[in-house]
């Protein structure tokens, strides 16, 4: 009996190793093979071509004594904090603004709000400098007509920030209010009713109600906000191109142009590394949190 | 899942058939040309092409344009060197960074007549397919409007006091709202830096580069951003000071003679005119442009080496200098330009003081290796008031040293 | 589906005012979240110097085609067109294979190595594309995928996105059904194709969906991978033109709307399938 068992179960084995091959393979080439070249990279002053000495930590030092690299990092950590929370709560205010099937334009407000999820990075990248433009766009030609001051949208720091926040909520938020609204119908509609008997306004149903029952969902919206605000690289690179001077340049444009438009590849794979090992622990703590969670539910 | 099934089937089939009617067999040397940036120019090169491949159709030469981001460019053309795959011809204004895979020209191509040296390294490698200088180009129906005239010969040039007098007048009597906008790039900043005393590599010791020299310029610049001549947007480079020009809402714009194919199509508002540039400390205007060179080990050396000597015979250069309002890179080419004022960037050229073409002969001495473009990025962090002045020569200098360790940075 | 619309209708008396209130920030949102692409495409039937001349008119003075005219005669569409749908379905084919099986084992099979490799596929979504060009380069030359429109497939059809969809989806086949067909004396391969493939074909719609939007709008391995223009994607020739030293305007609007067309197409095919999928079930932790 236990032998039949032992043979069902190598056989089951050799099943599940054939369903995983290829994503082992396509890991083992795509992923463990160039993040290994890329760790021997940050180790020399590859340029790209000919030249690669081995230099050791030499590239790690640098790499933490340079104003431009630490700024380029608070830029992008400044850049989390504010844009994950704001598409968050902008996703979830439009769930709950449009949850309800009952009003017919919020389908095709949903359809609305979703859509640009669609567009490539490239694209909302073009879209919204064409809004903002400083000298012709309509965003500035409307604040003229109400005889307000023009934003100086890329040129100006602060502005030029809240460009690349706006953007990336506009095209992300579609993804994440989905998610809260699937997540919105699966509450009990007694624990509402069970509240407003014992006397709980709306916001306190909201807080003690709504918000807890989307903890697991949320929890997931955030930590994949999180990662992907830090990989955030094309669409910045379109709107602003890092600018003015280096205050809306992140991480990634900053490895990009390190390696290729200085053809500094080793420094580039260095500072990929310290990325990489970033989002790693981000990561680390968030199935940490999850499997937490799991255990409750 | 089924009902999508024909419809990739289809796909699949039109495919292959779309696939197969461009893979002809045939004895024709197809030669790749990549370029950027061509079409805001005119699209010259695509012109000459099309001329090229009508002359050669019978003689087995088809030459074929890839047109990529400029951004990309120097990405993409180190990848296909790793791959072994590059393009055969290359229009580009980077003449550094490849120096080591560009096929010698010695011998194959005359280069007598060349404006700009086409030697790297010791060997002909590259051939200047147009030189490009800095320029003034004022909104003439503002500054008329304003009643204010403006310099065409030696004796009227403006100093930069007189010329923000003058853009004072205008932006005052006009319908425009900024006096100036300088494009966002190193050869228009540089030029501003020269004409108020910069000089680079020095000319006097050898090896010794004196950036400090660049100070008094920049605190100039940001001055004119603090000041309200130029929206500082546009010497960010966020907003593209070409196409605010054409709005007809700034008085003057530090450009080149490039421009005059996207001004003359697409202004039709106001009217245009390039003037002399100002000066302070100096007369300055920095020559650019593009270069025309072929790579080794693409199997086509020779075809390559053909096409740019068709490219060079006086009647097809002429014709190409035409098209794009180029200024010749080969001396003793008559280009008879379809629009008027070309000649103020020849005065221009014959004004400049020595130092910018100084500071290029010393870059082309150590092509390969390159400063890239810190001027301009320690600039861009000057006005978007990040670092001072004096922080931006010091990054400047930084870059310089780190560059090229033989020489003492002042 | 019933009991859904009547607690969202009861959980909307609950929550909010006046349907009059959300009608209008509703249509007001809507509004806000269309008018960028919108203002794109109205400005794609500008001539330039309407483009770049005060006042701007919601409508064009001067309507025109011109803009896409020139974009046609500047790339070769039809074909970029081709590459980028070629890309776009045989990535999505093998992505939905890959994923489906990887997530069932994970989901359905026991074996420390499994658990492994799932932090090992974890790993995959820190590192972005981006970072590791240089390295990513060198494999695909290595391969011979180089200037292949397979360069641009492979290596992107392993996605942990995907195989998580998957696994999630799995996880929530009650075991008894496998047994069950275990008992039957189906292999594990045939209980796969014949029993859970079936079952999971509204999840395989979502990840089509997401891996249609991945790869029609993927630019980073087309660049990295492709250095022939007859083999160049869309997202490519709308690089290049926003990539310029000085943008051609009136070019890029054309182009960004013809690149944007097709995705607009799939969209409103599989409209019902995307906004009614229920997402969260696959992305629910």
């Amino acid at each position: 009996m236990t032998k039949v068992r032992r043979n069902s179960l190598d056989k089951n084995q050799k099943w599940a190793l054939l369903f995983c091959a290829p994503n082992i393979l396509f890991f083992i080439v795509f992923f463990l093979g160039p993040a290994i070249i890329g760790i021997y990279y940050s180790f020399t002053n590859y340029n790209g071509l000919f030249r690669m000495d081995f230099i050791g930590l030499q590239n790690y030092k640098d790499l933490f004594h340079d104003n431009e690299f630490i700024l380029v990092f608070l830029n992008t950590v400044k850049y989390v904090i504010v844009s994950v929370p704001i598409g968050y709560f902008a996703a979830i205010l439009l769930a709950l603004l449009l949850v309800d099937d009952n009003i017919k334009c919020n389908s095709l407000t949903r359809v609305l709000v979703y859509w640009p999820t669609l567009l490539s990075t490239i694209m909302v990248g073009i879209t919204w400098k064409w809004i903002f433009g400083e000298s012709f766009g309509v965003v500035n030609y409307l604040l003229g007509e109400l005889n307000l001051t023009p934003v100086k949208w890329f040129s100006e720091a602060t502005s030029a920030f809240w460009t690349t926040v706006v953007a990336s909520t506009w095209a992300g938020c579609g993804v994440n209010m989905l998610i809260f609204i699937g997540g919105l119908k699966q509450i009990p509609v007694d624990l509402y009713e069970a509240a407003r008997i014992d006397g709980a306004n709306r916001v306190q149903s909201f807080l003690h109600i709504t918000l807890p029952a989307l903890k697991p969902v949320s929890f997931m919206v955030i930590m994949l906000s999180i990662i992907n605000s830090f990989k955030v690289f094309a669409m910045v690179q379109t709107l602003t191109n890092g600018g003015p001077g280096t205050s809306t340049t992140y991480v990634i444009q900053y490895i990009y142009k390190t390696g290729f438009d200085k053809m500094k590849v080793g420094y580039a794979s260095a500072a990929s590394m310290i990325m990489f090992i970033i989002l790693m622990v981000i990561s680390f703590i968030q199935t940490r949190i999850n499997a937490r969670s799991e255990k409750e539910m | 899942m089924k009902k999508i099934l024909p419809f990739v089937l289809m796909f699949f089939a039109v495919f292959s058939v779309f696939a197969n009617g461009s893979s002809e067999e045939s004895d024709v040397v197809e030669l790749e040309l990549l370029i950027s940036d061509d079409t805001l120019e005119g699209s010259p090169m695509a012109k000459a092409i099309a001329r090229f491949n009508e002359e050669y159709k019978d003689k087995g030469i088809q030459v074929k344009m890839n047109e990529i981001a400029y951004a990309d460019q120097k990405t993409q053309v180190l990848n296909r060197a790793k791959a072994q795959d590059l393009p055969d011809l290359i229009k580009t204004s980077d003449d550094n960074s490849f120096s080591d895979f560009v096929l010698p020209l010695d011998g194959l191509v005359d280069d007598s007549n060349f404006a700009r040296s086409g030697i790297r390294q010791g060997e002909l490698k590259v051939t200047p397919v147009n030189v490009t200088a800095v320029g003034l180009i004022i909104n003439k129906t503002a500054f008329d409007q304003a009643g204010v005239s403006y310099p065409t010969t030696e004796e009227e040039r403006w100093t930069w006091d007189e010329f923000l007098a003058a853009l004072d007048q205008v932006v005052a009597n006009s319908d425009c709202d900024y006096g100036l906008v300088i494009d966002h790039s190193q050869q228009r900043i540089n030029t501003i830096l020269y004409q108020f005393g910069y000089q680079g590599i020095s000319q006097d010791e050898e090896n010794v580069a004196t950036i400090s020299t660049a100070k008094k310029g920049l605190d100039f610049i940001k001055s004119l951003y603090d000041r309200g001549y130029s929206p500082v947007s546009a010497g960010l480079g966020t907003d593209n000071a070409q196409s605010m020009f054409k709005t007809g809402k700034v008085a003057a714009h530090i450009a080149g003679n490039w421009v005059y194919s996207d001004y003359t199509e697409n202004i039709t508002d106001f009217e245009w005119i390039p003037v002399l540039m100002p000066y302070q400390d100096a007369k300055a205007t920095c020559l650019g442009g593009n270069y025309l060179f072929a790579f080794q080990g693409t199997g086509h050396e020779e075809e390559a080496v053909e096409f740019i000597n068709w490219f060079y015979k006086p009647e097809n250069y002429a014709q190409y200098c035409k098209d794009g309002n180029y200024l010749p890179g080969l001396t003793g080419i008559e280009v008879d330009y379809d629009v008027e004022g070309m000649e103020i960037f020849n005065m221009e050229i014959n004004a400049t003081s020595n130092a910018p073409e100084h500071d290029a002969d010393f870059a082309r001495a150590n092509s390969g290796v390159t400063v890239g473009n810190c001027i301009r990025d320690a600039h861009d962090q000057l006005i978007a008031g990040e670092i001072t002045s004096d922080e931006a020569v010091a990054y400047i200098q930084k870059v310089y040293k780190d560059t090229f360790p033989f020489l003492s940075v002042e | 589906m019933k009991s859904i619309a009547v607690n969202a209708n009861t959980l909307d008396k609950r929550v909010k005012p006046s349907v009059v209130v959300k009608t209008v920030l509703a249509i007001l949102f809507g509004l806000i979240w269309v008018f960028p692409v919108v203002w794109l495409i109205i400005s794609s039937f500008k001539p330039e110097r309407e483009l770049f001349s005060y006042p701007l008119t919601f409508l064009p003075k001067d309507f025109t085609i011109d803009n896409y005219v020139q974009a046609f005669e500047r790339f070769d569409f039809i074909r970029y067109t081709f590459n980028t749908t070629f890309i776009t379905i045989m990535a999505t084919i093998i992505t939905l294979l890959m994923s489906s099986m990887c997530g069932f084992a994970l989901a359905k099979y026991r074996y420390k190595w499994l658990n492994f490799f799932f932090m090992c596929l974890l790993a995959t979504t820190m590192l972005p594309t981006e970072i590791m060009m240089s390295p990513s380069f060198t494999v695909i030359l290595k391969l011979g995928l180089y200037n292949s429109l397979w360069g641009c497939i492979l290596p992107t059809v392993g996605t942990m996105t995907g195989v998580f969809l998957m696994r999630q989806f799995f996880v929530s086949i009650p075991n008894e059904l496998l047994e069950a067909a275990r008992i039957d004396g189906s292999n594990e391969g045939g209980i796969f194709m014949r029993i859970m493939l079936p079952l999971c074909r509204s999840q395989l719609a979502i990840l089509a969906i997401f891996s249609f939007r991945w790869r029609w709008n993927d630019y980073i391995w087309p660049l990295l991978a492709l250095g022939n223009p007859e083999k160049y994607t869309l997202q490519l020739a709308l690089r290049t033109l926003s990539g310029a030293e000085a943008v051609d305007w009136s070019l890029l609007l054309s182009t960004s709307v013809l690149t944007m067309i097709p995705v607009l197409i799939v969209f409103i095919i599989f409209n019902k399938q995307i906004m009614n999928s229920n997402v969260s079930s696959g992305v629910k932790g």
